[in-house]
């Protein structure tokens, strides 16, 4: 999928954010085992790097020195500002590949396995049919005691055309979808986290968790198609409702302000949905 | 009772002294402070619960033209619905020409300012606060008198109106069981039907009466509630909702019903159950 021109990846040198923190837990969670002594992470749609930013305050110099860094990212300014970034932490191996998101596990080397995979503020930007694919390589590229860590909102301000948020919910059904097929049994366990303006949403998925032994890869096409499935059901139901919603505005038109602003909310829905499905206005 | 909220800047302190001097000399049963010395120990100190509860709002503007914390407060007041009065030192305070309709009082060195604003306080219907709330009968009593009352309606806490509701609810029919939901869930009021097994789900926007709840709201629960298996999703403000807003949720396949206050209490208490019974999707 190009990549969204309303997308905004924050950026903010003296901020963490809680996403970022909780997954530096997790990731501290695992290089504080004195028997581990090396990682690799693959920070998967890192963009400028925020997740970087204060690192060093929360993993000693010992840590950062187990981790082999990942960036990746599509190859414009975002990614160079996390390669900037990344490279003054200290990490045992730094390294940034550039590419779209969707083609991640072709541009890595084949083969190559990742203790730790974050996708954090970026699936609302993956077109969502792109997302089974995308999702399959991730746990795909797991090693035995890797574990994949996702975080992303429910709603975006400010709007983005061809974004499209999914709920707690609705992560959930896709993930639940994706295991299924693969012949897991394991059930996403899906976090919804209360903010002011939206809420947010995370999973973890451990590869060891999946009760399957070895490679996944026979199992892709069973997965990305049952997956897609799922997808398109959601977001025909979403099309029907935000159709619906504008449906009702046209015939009365807002009345308030924040109707306004709802008005112009579902209006950028409907586009990014109808682009989701192939559709053209 | 009238509560009185009395507001001030540095300057107008001493006219603040003077009113309260004059009603120490002439005490007035029904009339109650809410704040006196605390707002005169720490004037411009903005007060939103003591606008809430009183009835009255009297600001001591002083010789300058209001400040933007003066003027906010005025707001607040105005949106609330409460009476509004202000107090000014000298014929040459320039006041905002929005302002220019309420009562203005203007301090002398003689009384007669004091007594016409006691009047105009004095002549202000009580709403009376939660303190003097008079017990009712019912529920359906509190809620009939909220209905008529928008600024008793407005002071109404969101616990309480959450608690009035469940209570009317309890009262329509000993078939339901009522629970206020304490988790933070996106639902406010669980009422299981005993007999049909229904489960009904009770969402409460509380807004001011003038407020709309708009289409996005709606939207909202509806997304939401997609993940709940309920047999019935009722929606009520003590607001209003949007034109939008009601065709919306009508035109919604899920089983979601907005009610403003007067509609919710405008259910026949005959029909109550039954009525719910039949919005209710079938089993």
């Amino acid at each position: 999928m190009p990549s969204i021109a309303d997308s905004d990846a924050y950026f903010s040198p003296g901020r963490l954010l809680s996403q970022h923190q909780a997954a530096l837990v997790l990731l501290q969670s695992v290089l504080i085992d004195p028997r581990v002594v090396s990682i690799e992470w693959l920070d998967l749609a890192c963009g400028r790097g925020q997740i970087l930013v204060n690192l060093d305050k929360n993993l000693s110099a010992h840590l950062r020195q187990k981790v082999r860094y990942t960036g990746y990212d599509i190859d414009n300014e975002l990614s160079r500002t996390a390669t900037r970034c990344a490279e003054g932490m200290g990490f045992a191996n730094c390294e940034m590949r550039v590419g779209e998101v969707s083609q991640f596990s072709d541009v890595l080397p084949p083969g190559k396995e990742f203790d730790f995979i974050t996708l954090t503020n970026a699936v609302h930007e993956l077109a969502p049919l792109e997302l089974p694919g995308i999702l399959f390589d991730c746990i795909n590229r797991l090693s035995p005691t890797g574990c994949l860590f996702i975080y992303d909102m429910d709603r975006l301000w400010p709007l983005e055309l061809r974004a499209v948020a999914w709920t707690a919910a609705e992560a959930s059904s896709i993930l639940a979808a994706l295991l299924g097929s693969v012949g897991s049994g394991a059930r996403p366990e899906v976090g919804e986290w209360k903010h002011q303006h939206c809420n947010g949403w995370n999973v973890q998925l451990h590869r060891s968790h999946f009760g399957i032994e070895g490679r996944l890869e026979e199992r892709r096409n069973a997965a990305v198609d049952a997956t897609t499935q799922q997808i398109r059901q959601l977001l025909s139901h979403k099309l029907k409702q935000t159709k619906s919603a504008i449906d009702s505005l046209a015939r009365f038109g807002p009345q308030s302000k924040e109707e306004e602003a709802d008005r112009e909310m579902l209006l950028h829905n409907l586009y990014s949905l109808m682009d989701a499905l192939g559709m053209t206005l | 009772m009238n509560k009185v909220f009395v507001s001030c800047t540095k300057k107008s302190v001493p006219s603040v002294q003077a009113f309260l001097r004059y009603l120490a000399e002439h005490p007035h049963h029904d009339i109650d402070f809410i704040v006196t010395d605390s707002s005169l120990l720490s004037p411009g100190s903005f007060r939103q619960d003591s606008i809430q509860g009183a009835d009255v709002v009297v600001m001591f503007i002083g010789s300058d033209e209001p400040s933007s914390n003066v003027i906010y407060e005025i707001g607040f007041a105005i949106g609330l619905g409460k009476r509004v009065a202000f107090v000014v030192d000298g014929n040459e305070v320039r006041i905002p020409f929005a302002m220019t309709t309420f009562p203005m009082f203007i301090a002398k060195s003689d009384s007669g300012w004091l007594e016409e604003l006691v009047k105009f306080i004095r002549s202000a219907p009580s709403t009376q606060t939660p303190g003097d709330r008079p017990e009712f009968a019912s529920a359906r009593d509190e809620l009939v008198a909220l209905r008529e009352t928008p600024e008793l309606l407005n002071q109404l806490s969101r616990s309480r109106f959450e608690e009035l509701i469940a209570r009317y609810f309890e009262e329509m029919s000993s078939d339901l069981t009522v629970r206020v939901v304490q988790e933070l869930t996106e639902f406010d009021i669980l009422i299981n039907d005993d007999e049909s097994k229904k489960t009904i789900a009770v969402i409460l926007k509380k807004v001011t009466a003038q407020s709309y709840v708009g289409i996005g709201d709606i939207f909202e629960l509806v997304t939401v509630f997609q993940n709940f298996n309920m047999d019935l999703m009722v929606c009520i403000t003590t607001g209003r909702f949007t034109d939008s807003a009601i065709d919306f949720a009508n035109s919604s396949p899920m089983p979601l019903r907005l009610f403003n206050l007067n509609e919710f209490i405008s259910i026949p208490p005959g029909n109550f159950l039954r009525y719910f019974r039949e919005q209710a999707k079938p089993h």
